[in-house]
């Protein structure tokens, strides 16, 4: 408890002193994605009565980040879709059906295409920390253009990366999978897939 | 506490929220009336049975987030392990 309570300590006293959200004093450069704390879904509708989420468990980002001009940063996302989490409850199925989810020409196809990517073509900054990133998005072997709405959180500076900074994002967008052709269950599955990225973008070492 | 209980609790808890936001509606109907308004106010909800549902579990999911480093950004939890039951 007693060690508790001094991690907490040196993480209050490490907190940045001004009020996040922040772009004052952050670093511009590289930013590799902080795996460890990231999270990526994709939701669909499921039966058109609710959403069916589901956890990527592999993926990456890189980040040229520019605190000055932020419109002029530069993302590049790479996602295995071979990695799910479901929470699907019968832990004797749960293995199955991720591999189906993950694999299946129904669902992601990961057997032909093993990878999704987006990459940044430009960056609209349209409110103080907000903005829109659009790029190209690869998947199912089919690239068109996506556009997130991109929220900025602020920066972090926890003792145990020196003086690295740490900054924060959420983002969301929605797709329309059949634009990338896939139609399959149309009655039970939405052709909207809403994706959202909520994470932390650790400044690279030099 | 068990977390299913804490879980049912608080289901219980936002469930009985939502029935006192309700509360201004007359207080003496009869059953008849209150199927027909309720029918008039939701057309969506008039051919659905009334009764005990449990949770379909495949199709369920349950996160927590809280603000991470100072809230610069959120960092989920899904619960894996829980029930539910709706009267």
């Amino acid at each position: 408890m007693r060690k508790l309570v001094l991690a907490a300590g040196l993480m209050a006293a490490t907190l940045p002193a001004h009020a996040n959200p922040t772009l004052e004093g952050v670093a511009s450069g590289l930013y590799e994605l902080e795996k460890t704390h990231a999270f990526l879904t994709w939701t669909v509708k499921h039966n058109g009565i609710s959403g069916y989420t589901v956890n990527f468990t592999d993926f990456d980002a890189d980040l040229v980040f520019d605190a000055e001009t932020p419109a002029n940063s530069q993302l590049s996302v790479s996602i295995n879709p071979g990695a799910l989490n479901t929470n699907y409850p019968d832990p004797a199925k749960k293995v199955d059906w991720e591999t189906e989810l993950s694999t299946d020409p129904r669902f992601l196809n990961g057997s032909e295409f093993p990878a999704i990517s987006f990459n940044s073509t430009s960056v609209e900054q349209t409110g103080e920390f907000s903005g829109t990133v659009t790029g190209d998005l690869t998947f199912l072997g089919v690239t068109k253009p996506v556009t997130l709405d991109v929220s900025y959180g602020g920066v972090a500076n926890p003792p145990w990366f020196g003086q690295r900074d740490v900054i924060g994002f959420t983002a969301s967008t929605t797709v329309t999978r059949s634009e990338f052709g896939n139609t399959s269950m149309a009655g039970i599955i939405s052709d909207e897939v809403v994706v959202e990225f909520s994470g932390e973008f650790l400044q690279a070492e030099e | 506490m068990k977390l299913k209980t804490l879980i049912v609790s608080s289901a219980g808890a936002i469930a009985l929220a939502a029935c006192g936001s309700a509360s201004d509606a007359p207080a003496e109907t009869s059953d008849a009336e209150t199927t027909s308004a309720e029918a008039e106010l939701h057309p969506m909800l008039a051919e659905v049975a009334a009764g005990t549902y449990s949770l379909e579990k495949n199709h369920a999911f349950m996160t927590v987030k809280v603000g991470h480093n100072g809230g610069i950004t959120q960092y989920r939890i899904s619960f894996t392990d829980y029930d539910g039951n709706l009267d």
